[in-house]
């Protein structure tokens, strides 16, 4: 393009009413740096397919529990309305969610550093840290979306169903259901998050994960007392850690809290150090 | 004139002992800089130091006389970088990819539809990056490079992939972007003829150390051309070595 072409566009740039290229970007745009690229990465995250088929099958658990019931055991209340959600949380938090939020962090990190599209998102004027946090946020609002839509899915889907309390307990039993099953998943994203510091293959995660998990429950199952430290003891509970006495669920708490946090700033550490 | 970028001997050594040792040279606001060497010669080091894909072993990096080591925040603000082969997200289309950048600034999303225009994908927009060719995702580095008004341009082989058209457009482009804006641009290529019509300024990398740093004018001079200077200079460093 001549030098005339683009005095032309600048032209066309100044009748809309933005300043003439004249240096560099205003230091004072007071945007939120976090803000902007948890966004970023949200748009990335929702236009692949993988989220919203999470989000539908989600969505349709409930419905197909409901109908199941409708239709194969009319008139009977063994499925009330406000085990609905539960009985869906407990299907999913297994291994569906874990699944899910792998996935998620995979392609956050995983896919864009095999790919090289990791520079392109490390030339944005943000800095490593706030890449690396807001990756996880987004990633977790992916999971919490996920368990979003199979509560309101439950919400709806239990109105044709039978009730046995109120809806205040309703509710509350279902939001407390969520938090309960976002702390195992959390863990699982931080685990992936410093895997994929390390390891180049998705797959290679993968299997470390699974191989991960049968070691600390072999050494739990072969040292009893190492067992309440190790978050595979608490992985298993989540959304029925909700259930669990006090102590067990602060224990669940703590534990998951503390390797999630650990798991979480070592993947930092090693994300701001490494050469890409 | 307040230089917009400063290198002090900055290195990094690799694992395997390769690198980039004592590189020097700084930038100021216009000028157009080539990076020129063979292949591992060290000119992609070299941008990725300064892009802050990785941290050097040694030296300085000065952005606007201030250090990178606390926040290399501002300099990303103010440099936009195409470091080897540009790969953007294939699932997003070009204006969501230059959105990335944009949303940073305050009239950004302004400067990404300017940069578009200025790299001919205007009219691609709207389509997804997995479906362009590689010259289309060249230039498409080009726009990310270029959204944000950066008051530098680090580019490294830009042409690659680019048809003879292509190319003369680029070169035309970069060349007004200077003459109009001011931009410095320091880029590296193998295309010795393109870097004597565009570059004011050579730094000679060879085996992972800066040999020479000279302007244009005085290479050209007497009728020499650019070419023969640089392997004059790079056969001249090889003996000496050998000497040595």
């Amino acid at each position: 393009m001549d030098a005339k072409k683009v005095e032309a566009v600048s032209a066309i740039q100044l009748e809309a009413g933005r300043r003439p290229f004249t240096g560099r970007m205003d230091e004072t745009d007071n945007i939120s740096v976090l803000g902007v690229m948890v966004r970023n990465e949200w748009i990335k995250q929702g236009t692949r397919r993988k989220i919203w088929i999470f989000g539908i099958l989600s969505a349709l658990l409930p419905v197909a529990l409901a109908v199941l019931q409708g239709v194969l055991l009319p008139g009977q209340a063994i499925l009330a309305r406000e085990d609905l959600f539960l009985t869906c949380l407990r299907l999913i938090t297994p291994l569906v969610l874990p699944l899910m939020a792998a996935t998620l962090a995979l392609d956050a990190f995983t896919d864009e550093i095999g790919k090289g599209s990791i520079r392109s998102t490390l030339f944005l004027p943000a800095g490593r840290a706030t890449v690396y946090w807001a990756k996880a946020l987004s990633i977790l609002a992916g999971s919490a979306f996920a368990t979003g839509t199979m509560w309101l899915s439950s919400v709806l889907s239990g109105l044709f169903l039978p009730g046995r309390d109120s809806w205040l307990v309703w509710l509350g039993t279902g939001l407390a259901a969520t938090a309960a099953s976002l702390l195992p998943t959390t863990f699982i994203i931080a685990t992936v998050m410093v895997l994929a510091q390390f390891m180049k293959s998705a797959g290679g995660i993968l299997v470390s994960l699974v191989i991960g998990s049968l070691g600390l429950n072999l050494l739990s199952f072969l040292v009893k007392d190492l067992a309440p430290v190790l978050p595979v003891t608490w992985l298993g509970y989540g959304a029925s850690a909700m259930t669990l006495p006090p102590a067990g669920l602060l224990a669940a708490f703590a534990v998951l809290a503390a390797w999630t946090t650990l798991f979480g700033m070592a993947g930092w550490l090693r994300f701001e150090r490494r050469g890409f | 004139m307040e230089p917009i970028l400063e290198l002090q001997n900055l290195s990094k050594t690799y694992s395997n002992g390769r690198g980039m040792h004592g590189t020097t040279f700084i930038m100021k606001p216009g000028d157009v800089t080539g990076l020129l060497g063979a292949n591992g010669a060290g000119k992609s080091t070299v941008m990725k130091l300064i892009s802050g894909l990785l941290a050097p072993d040694g030296g300085t990096l000065l952005h606007r006389g201030k250090g990178t080591t606390e926040s290399i925040r501002p300099l990303l603000r103010d440099v936009g970088f195409m470091v080897e082969q540009p790969e953007a997200f294939g699932y997003l289309t070009a204006m969501e990819n230059l959105a990335q950048k944009a949303r940073f600034y305050r009239n950004g999303m302004a400067s990404a539809e300017l940069a578009l225009q200025q790299v001919g994908l205007a009219n691609h927009r709207h389509e997804k990056v997995k479906t362009f060719s590689m010259g289309m995702k060249q230039r498409l580095g080009l726009a990310f490079a270029l959204t944000g008004d950066p008051s530098l341009l680090v580019l490294d082989e830009p042409t690659n992939g680019m048809d003879i058209e292509g190319r003369t457009d680029f070169r035309e482009l970069l060349l007004a972007l200077r003459d109009n804006r001011g931009l410095a641009i320091l880029l590296s290529t193998h295309l010795v003829s393109e870097l004597e019509q565009l570059a004011d300024g050579v730094v000679v990398l060879h085996e992972g150390r800066q040999i020479a740093t000279s302007g244009m004018q005085q290479i050209l001079q007497g009728g020499n051309s650019l070419e023969q200077w640089y392997l004059d200079l790079v056969r001249g460093s090889r003996k000496n070595v050998e000497v040595a």
